[in-house]
Order: structure tokens, then C-alpha cells, then sequence
């Protein structure tokens, strides 16, 4: 009897950061699609960031809570869940005009970076997987 | 049997998402995306679509407004990242309420809810379709068999139902009715007049009349007509 060799394909770990269960549940293992979603993140959230800030720095709470409200799935789909319900904080504090809006914004804009970063690393990381 | 679909979201990962999902399902056929309620609307009312995935919360116009300015109602699952609206989105009778992200296996779960009943409401409409219509007319559904029709007039935004006895104005395209109508003996002979043909009392060159009125065959439908009437 032969036995064929089947190449082992490694599962890709994600960062650590990343809720990697929950990435797995929406894309189902598929890292082509999980490598383009996360590209789309990468294409769309930061110029979103912006206008938040801008909506920030007006005291606009009715534009707060809409970007927030639209990007806080968009944190949730990459796996950043702790930034994710930071903004769903954000966006609640905006709903009931709460000063409290501008505290959460502060602590949201530290971490930001951070976050964006490990998405970029993480496309670098997957482009070479799906390579490979 | 695929539902014609249409994704409505103002997000374009969720556009993403659920365009992957839609063609993941085996029982969906992806129509189109829109980003905006007024270009879903114009979309709906222009194409005959069996299923809406509706996000609640977009700019300018919501989920639950675009509902109310459908000309016919597609079945429809709203997707939002707010569960707040739950129980409004059951108001307008949606068949299901997905929170953003959504996982797949609970995006099939309401596939298969919408099939089911899109199923049964086929069945019954088989046995329904051919004899009648319902019109939606001053906040009301008006029950016409397509007996009782004489013709239909496009006027601007609305449309003209003319029967024998009364005559009804309905919002939306001529093209729109004249593709729900599931009735062999109606015929599109002017950019504006679908005409009944069993009502015809004669055909002049370039003209029908029915019941005193003289609507106007256009060159380019007049060859169907003539292949549809009995002419010895």
C-alpha cells in the first residue's frame, strides 16, 4: 500500500492583541478574505479616526455617536475588541451628551496607534502565510 | 430557487462581509450594493427584489424610513450594531435582526427562516397570481382581478389603474408593474400604457381603443401586439 504525503499546513496564529476566536467565527478560517477584510480596515478606519477627531475637537455629540456607531463593528470584525468597546463607551457618553465623551476619547486616542499598527504588521504577516 | 438579493449598508466592511456571505449561500443571488436609502429605494422599486439586508443606521435616511418608501415589500433582515432597534425592526415585520459582526452560521439561520417563508407565500401566490393583484392606494391594499382591468397609464411618478367601474393611482414605474404582472393577456404598447387585451375593441394603425379611450401602440411594440391577438 503507498501512502501519499499530505503537506501540512500550519493554522496561523494571530497576535495575541486579537480576539483570535472571534476572527476565526466570521471568517471562517478563510485567510484570503480575513487578509482582505482586514486591508479594507486598514483603507477605511484611519480617515474615519479623522473625523472623529475633527467631531472631537467641535464638540459635535451627534457626530461622535454616528462615527463611532460605524466604526465600532469595523474594530470587532479585525479582533480588537478592547478598542472596539472603548468606542461603543465613546459612542454611548456622545448619545446622552455626557462630558464624559471627551475622557473616553482620550483613552481611546492612546491606544489607537498601537492598534492600527498591529493590523498593518498582522496583512504583512498574513501576506507572507498565504504565500507560503 | 434564489432569492434576488440586495445588500443596503453604508459601511464597506460590512458591504464585504455580507457580500461574502451572500455568495457563500447557496440559496441567495446577489443583486447589487447600495450605500445610501435613496439609492436602495430607487433600486427596489426599479427591480423585482425578494430579499433586503438592511442596515437600521445609515446618514440621511435609516433603515426603518426606507421601508416606509417601498413601493411593494421584499422579506428583509436588518443588521445593525445596535440592538436597541430590535423591537422597531419587528413592527415593520422583518424576518430577522442580525447584530454586526456577523457570524455565518447565525447569517444562514436567517436565510433559512426567510426561504421558509418566502416558500409558502410562493405556493399560495401560484395559486393567486394569475387571477389578481393588490394595489396599494390611500394607505389602503385594494383586491383587483386582472378581469376587471382595462388598462394602466404611467403618469409621471404614479400609474393609472383603469377598470371598467373606477380608477386607482399607484406610486411607481410602468416598467416596475409590468414586470409583477403574472397575467399573459396584459401588454406593455407604449412606453406609457400596459393594456388589458381581452379589452381591445379595435386596433387602428397606430392606436388601441378601450372603452372609449384611445391609447397610443408605439412602432416599437406594435409586431408583439399583432403576434398576440388572433388575426385571420
Amino acid at each position: 500500500m503507498l501512502f501519499q504525503s499530505q503537506p501540512i499546513v500550519e493554522k496561523f496564529v494571530f497576535h495575541k492583541q486579537l480576539n483570535a476566536e472571534k476572527i476565526e467565527q466570521f471568517f471562517g478560517g478563510d485567510m484570503q478574505f480575513c487578509h482582505s477584510m482586514f486591508e479594507v480596515f486598514l483603507h477605511t478606519v484611519p480617515a474615519d479616526l479623522e473625523l472623529l477627531e475633527d467631531a472631537v475637537e467641535a464638540r459635535d455629540f451627534i457626530a461622535i455617536k454616528a462615527i463611532s456607531h460605524k466604526i465600532k463593528t469595523n474594530f470587532k470584525f479585525v479582533g480588537l475588541d478592547a478598542i472596539s468597546d472603548l468606542i461603543v463607551k465613546v459612542e454611548s457618553a456622545a448619545k446622552n451628551q455626557s462630558q464624559d465623551t471627551f475622557g473616553y476619547y482620550k483613552e481611546l486616542k492612546l491606544r489607537i496607534e498601537g492598534a492600527i499598527a498591529i493590523i498593518r504588521a498582522e496583512i504583512v504577516r498574513i501576506t507572507r502565510y498565504l504565500n507560503n | 430557487m434564489k432569492l434576488k438579493t440586495l445588500i443596503v449598508d453604508d459601511d464597506l466592511m460590512s458591504q464585504k462581509a455580507l457580500t461574502h456571505l451572500c455568495n457563500q449561500s447557496p440559496q441567495i443571488a446577489l443583486q447589487s450594493t447600495c450605500s445610501n436609502g435613496g439609492e436602495a429605494i430607487n433600486y427596489v422599486n426599479d427591480h423585482k427584489v425578494d430579499l433586503l439586508l438592511l442596515d437600521v443606521e445609515m446618514p440621511e435616511m435609516n433603515g426603518i424610513e426606507l421601508l416606509e418608501n417601498l413601493s411593494y415589500f421584499p422579506h428583509v433582515i436588518m443588521t445593525t450594531g445596535n440592538t436597541e432597534y430590535a423591537y422597531e425592526a419587528y413592527e415593520y415585520n422583518v424576518t430577522d435582526f442580525l447584530k454586526k459582526p456577523i457570524i455565518p452560521s447565525r447569517f444562514q439561520k436567517a436565510i433559512n427562516k426567510v426561504v421558509e417563508t418566502h416558500s409558502r407565500i410562493e405556493q399560495y401566490a401560484q395559486t393567486s397570481l394569475g387571477k389578481e393583484i393588490y394595489i396599494k392606494t390611500d394607505g389602503r391594499l385594494v383586491r383587483l382581478e386582472y378581469d376587471q382591468i382595462l388598462y394602466f397609464e404611467n403618469v409621471g411618478d404614479y400609474v393609472k389603474v383603469i377598470t371598467a367601474d373606477n380608477s386607482y393611482i399607484i406610486y411607481g414605474a410602468l416598467k416596475a408593474i409590468d414586470k409583477k404582472i403574472k397575467n399573459s393577456r396584459f401588454l406593455k404598447v407604449h412606453r406609457s400604457f400596459i393594456v388589458n387585451l381581452d379589452k381591445i375593441v379595435d386596433i387602428e394603425d397606430n392606436s388601441i381603443v378601450i372603452d372609449k379611450k384611445v391609447i397610443p401602440i408605439s412602432r416599437a411594440h406594435k409586431p408583439l401586439l399583432l403576434n398576440s391577438i388572433n388575426l385571420l
